[in-house]
C-alpha cells in the first residue's frame, strides 16, 4: 500500500496568499507522515529548479505537475519526470497566459500546450471548490481517472457510487515555515513500485483506493500524530475532564465544515425559556410563511387604512345641511350668490384604471404566441385589432375629457372662492358620492375577509421527524396576543376592545403611534404554530429539546463531519435509545460522527464502528492527553504511542461508573427478575 | 322605482319605507339609501324643471340632488366593475384556504430511518 500526496504547493503565485517555502517542513512532513509519492503542483507555474531540489531532498517519489486555472476549476495536470526541460517549457506557456488571478486558459489551450493529455495524469477538482464543471468537464472527461474532494465524507460518497469518478483525498497544503500541523488529507493506493503508470492504473479501479493504510476505508486519519477514526460512527469515551472535550475541539480544527453541537446545546435553563426557545426557533423558519399568506391582507388593509368612514360620514352630512340652508335662503339671495356658477357642483374626474386593464386584456388575447390558433378558432385577430384600437381612443377621449374637466373645475373653484368672499349666503359643500360609496364598499369586504380569516383554520401542516408543525389562523383573544404578533410594546387594549369590528380596530391601530403601518396587517388575525408529537397531542418540555435535536441533527447533512457533545445531557434514555441512536446511526451511514458520551445507552446500545478512549496523564509535571482507539471488538485499544488500554475495562468505567458498580447493579437486576 | 319626483310642484323623495317625503326633510341616511339605489340601477330619477317647482328651495335642493345623482348613475357600471372587483383574487384565496402546505407534506421521520 503507498501512500501518496498528489496536491501541494512550494511556490507563493499570484492565487496565494503569501508564504515562505521551507525544503526542511516538506522533508519532514513526508518522512514523518510516511509519503510515498508527492506531486509539486504550483498554480500555473513549474519551477524546475526547485522541483530538483525538492527531487533530491526528499526519500519519497517526486512527480512534477501544475495546478491549472480553466474557466471553470482547477486542474491537477502531473507527468512523470523523463522530460522535466520539455514539461518547464509547456507549463512556462500556461504562466504566460495566466498572470493575474483572474485569468485562465481554455480547453482547447490546454491541448495545444500539452498534446497528447493521456500522457499525464489529469485530476480536477470534482468535489471541492473550484470545481471543474460544464463543458470544461465533458471536454476532458475521457482523461479523468479521479477526481479530487477534501473530506472524508465525500470520499466515501463518491466511492459508493459507480457513476462517479474514482475520489482522491489530497492535502493541497503550503510547505511553508509556520505550517502549523501536518496535513492528514492522503490517499492510500494498492500498488508495488510508484511510478506515474502505476498510480494511473491503481486510480482507475476503486477496489485500489483507500482512506488508510491497513482499514481500507473503515478509517481515515485525522490528527497529524497519526490518529484515525472511523468514517461512520466514533464513540468518544473518557472520565471527567479527560481530554474528551479536548480532542473534539482538535478534530474541529482539522476539518472545514464542522457542525459541532456542544453539550447542552439543545436544553434550556428552565421549561419558559426552552418554550420561548424553541418557539423562536420554529417561527423564524416558517416566517416566512406567514409572510406569503398574510401578504394580500396586507395589500387590503394598506388600502382600506386610508379610508375614512367617519370623514365621509360628515362630508355628506355637511352637503345635506348646507344644501338646506342654501335652500332655506333661497328667496334672499343677493347678486352674487344668484349666480349660477355659485352653487355650481365640481365634475367627478373618474380614474381610467378599468379600461387601461381591459385594453391590456385584450392586447395581451392578440399578442399571445403559444395560444394563437385557438384564439383565432374562436375570435378574428382583425375584430380584435380594431376593439384594441377603438378602446385606445376612448381611452384617449377619456383622458382628454378628464382634463378638460380638471381644467373647468379649477375655474369654477375660483370662480365659487371669489362669489363667496362677496356674499353671506350659504355655500354648499360638495362631495364625491362614488368615492364615498367604494368607501363603504371597501370596509365591507374588508370586515368580510378578516371575519373570515379569523375562523379557527388549518392552513399549513408539515412533517418534520416524525412531529407535525401546524400553523393554525383564528381571532386574538386579548390584547396580550395581539402584542406577540410583532413582539411590540404599543398598548393594544384600545385596539382589542373593538377587535369584534375589523374597521374600527385599524382605526385604533392607525392612532397608535408605535405602531408601523407596514405591521398593522398582522393585527386582525392570529397565525398560531403548534408542534404535536406522533400521538397528535401537544409535545412536552423534554418532546420540545427532542425535536431541536432532530432538526440539530438533520441540518448536519450540509458538513463534512458531526461532532456531538453528550447528547444524553438532554434527554432520557428512552428517546436516546428509540429515536436519537438511530438517527445518528443512519447519519453515520454518509458522513463521519464522533459522540462524546458517557452513557451506556449511546455509548454501548448505539453500536459504534470505533471506540476513541481519551485519559489525561501527568507525567513528569507535564499534562498529556492520550486517545486510545480500536474497534469495539478489540480486546484492547491502542494509542499511536503504541500504549494500550484493555477495552472491556474502558466501557465499564466510563459508562457503568466502573467494574464494581455494574457488578452491583447487575445482582440488583437479577435479584427482582420475575 | 322613483326616488326623486315632482309632485304638485313639490320636490319629494323616496325612503327605505317606501314613503315619499318632501325634499326639504332629506337627511344624510336618506341620502345614503338613495345613493345605493342609484348604483345598484333600481332608481329612477325624475328630470329637473324649475318651472314645475313652485317653491325657490325645493328649486335649489332638487337640482343639486339631480345633478348629483345623475352623474353617478353615468358612472354605475364603472362602480359595479370596480365594487366585483375589490380584493377578490384575495378573498377568494382566503375563502378557500384549506390547508395549503398539506399537500406538499413530506414525511422525513421515515428518511432518517428507525433504529
Amino acid at each position: 500500500m503507498k501512500k501518496i500526496d498528489l496536491h501541494i504547493h512550494t511556490v507563493a503565485t499570484v492565487s496565494d496568499s503569501a508564504f515562505e517555502f521551507s525544503l526542511e517542513v516538506f522533508k519532514n512532513y513526508v518522512s514523518q507522515s510516511q509519503i510515498d509519492a508527492v506531486a509539486i503542483t504550483n498554480h500555473n507555474h513549474f519551477d524546475l529548479s526547485q522541483f530538483r531540489e525538492i527531487q533530491d531532498a526528499l526519500s519519497a517519489k517526486v512527480f512534477p505537475g501544475i495546478e491549472i486555472d480553466l474557466p471553470s476549476g482547477h486542474l491537477l495536470l502531473i507527468s512523470d519526470d523523463s522530460d522535466l526541460a520539455g514539461f518547464e517549457a509547456k507549463c512556462l506557456s500556461v504562466s504566460q497566459r495566466i498572470t493575474t488571478a483572474n485569468d485562465s486558459i481554455t480547453t482547447a489551450d490546454l491541448r495545444a500546450i500539452f498534446g497528447d493529455l493521456s500522457e499525464y495524469l489529469l485530476i480536477p477538482h470534482y468535489e471541492k471548490a473550484p470545481a471543474v464543471r460544464g463543458n470544461d468537464f465533458t471536454d476532458l472527461e475521457q482523461y479523468f481517472l479521479a477526481g479530487e474532494v477534501n473530506s472524508a465524507k465525500k470520499f466515501m460518497r463518491l466511492m459508493k457510487d459507480s457513476d462517479k469518478l474514482c475520489p482522491v483525498l489530497f492535502s493541497d497544503s503550503r510547505m511553508k515555515v509556520d505550517i502549523g500541523g501536518w496535513p492528514t488529507r492522503q490517499t492510500f493506493i494498492d500498488c508495488g513500485e510508484i511510478s506515474l503508470a502505476a498510480i494511473k492504473a491503481c486510480l482507475g479501479d476503486k477496489n485500489k483506493v483507500f482512506l488508510s493504510r491497513e482499514e481500507g476505508n473503515r478509517l481515515f486519519q485525522v490528527l497529524d500524530n497519526g490518529m484515525h477514526i472511523s468514517t461512520g460512527l466514533n464513540v468518544l469515551l473518557g472520565e471527567r475532564s479527560s481530554g474528551k472535550t479536548y480532542t473534539l475541539e482538535r478534530l474541529h480544527e482539522r476539518f472545514d465544515k464542522v457542525k459541532y453541537i456542544e453539550q447542552f446545546a439543545l436544553v434550556q435553563s428552565s421549561d419558559e425559556e426552552d418554550e420561548k426557545g424553541f418557539n423562536t426557533d420554529v417561527q423564524r423558519t416558517r416566517s416566512l410563511f406567514v409572510d406569503k399568506y398574510l401578504a394580500g391582507l396586507r395589500e387590503i388593509v394598506e388600502d382600506v387604512a386610508k379610508v375614512d368612514i367617519e370623514k365621509d360620514d360628515k362630508d355628506i352630512e355637511k352637503f345635506v345641511a348646507t344644501l338646506m340652508k342654501a335652500a332655506d335662503e333661497a328667496d334672499r339671495r343677493d347678486s352674487f350668490s344668484k349666480v349660477k356658477l355659485f352653487d355650481e357642483a365640481e365634475y367627478v374626474i373618474g380614474d381610467n384604471e378599468g379600461l387601461e386593464q381591459l385594453i391590456g386584456s385584450v392586447i395581451h388575447v392578440i399578442e399571445n404566441l403559444e395560444f394563437r390558433p385557438n384564439i383565432e378558432r374562436h375570435v378574428n385577430r382583425d375584430s380584435l385589432k380594431a376593439l384594441a384600437i377603438e378602446l385606445i381612443e376612448t381611452l384617449w377621449d377619456k383622458s382628454l375629457q378628464n382634463q378638460k374637466r380638471s381644467f373647468v373645475n379649477r375655474l369654477v373653484t375660483d370662480v365659487k372662492e371669489l362669489l363667496r368672499r362677496r356674499t353671506s349666503a350659504t355655500h354648499v359643500d360638495h362631495v364625491n358620492l362614488f368615492d364615498i360609496a367604494m368607501n363603504k364598499r371597501k370596509v365591507s369586504r374588508f370586515r368580510e375577509i378578516v371575519q373570515e380569516l379569523r375562523k379557527e383554520k388549518e392552513i399549513f401542516s408539515e412533517t418534520v421527524q416524525g412531529f407535525r408543525i401546524v400553523a393554525t389562523k383564528g381571532a386574538f383573544r386579548n390584547a396580550t396576543e395581539m402584542g406577540k404578533a410583532i413582539k411590540t410594546r404599543a398598548a393594544l387594549s384600545d385596539a382589542f376592545r373593538v377587535y369584534r369590528d375589523p374597521y374600527a380596530c385599524l382605526q385604533m391601530l392607525k392612532g397608535n403611534d408605535r405602531i408601523d403601518e407596514a405591521d398593522m396587517h398582522r393585527f386582525f388575525v392570529k397565525i398560531s404554530y403548534r408542534i404535536l408529537n406522533k400521538d397528535g397531542a401537544e409535545v412536552s418540555g423534554g418532546e420540545r429539546s427532542e425535536f431541536r435535536l432532530l432538526q440539530a441533527i438533520k441540518d448536519s447533512q450540509r458538513f463534512d463531519v458531526l461532532l456531538l457533545d453528550e447528547p444524553e445531557s438532554s434527554f432520557d434514555n428512552k428517546f436516546l435509545n428509540s429515536d436519537v441512536n438511530g438517527i445518528i446511526r443512519s447519519i453515520a451511514d454518509e458522513m463521519p460522527v464522533v459522540v462524546v458520551t458517557h452513557n451506556n445507552n449511546v455509548g454501548a446500545s448505539i453500536r459504534p464502528d470505533y471506540v476513541l478512549y481519551a485519559r489525561k496523564t501527568l507525567e513528569e509535571g507535564e499534562v498529556s492527553y492520550r486517545v486510545f482507539t480500536g474497534y469495539p471488538t478489540d480486546r484492547r485499544l491502542v494509542c499511536v504511542d503504541g500504549t494500550d488500554i484493555a477495552n472491556h475495562e474502558v466501557l465499564l468505567d466510563t459508562l457503568e461508573a466502573g467494574v464494581e458498580a455494574y457488578e452491583d447493579r447487575r445482582s440488583v437486576y437479577e435479584g427482582i427478575k420475575d | 322605482m322613483k326616488v326623486l319626483k315632482i309632485e304638485n310642484n313639490n320636490g319629494k323623495f323616496l325612503d327605505e319605507k317606501n314613503a315619499f317625503h318632501s325634499i326639504d326633510k332629506l337627511t344624510k341616511g336618506n341620502l345614503m339609501w338613495i345613493v345605493e339605489r342609484v348604483l345598484d340601477g333600481t332608481a329612477e330619477i325624475e328630470e329637473y324643471d324649475e318651472s314645475k317647482l313652485a317653491n325657490q328651495a325645493h328649486q335649489v335642493i332638487y337640482k343639486s340632488l339631480y345633478d348629483n345623482l345623475s352623474s353617478l348613475g353615468a358612472r354605475k357600471d364603472e362602480f359595479v366593475d370596480k365594487s366585483a372587483r375589490l380584493y377578490l383574487e384575495h378573498y377568494e384565496r382566503y375563502m378557500d384556504d384549506t390547508s395549503q402546505g398539506a399537500g406538499e407534506v413530506e414525511d422525513e421521520a421515515n428518511s432518517t430511518g428507525e433504529p
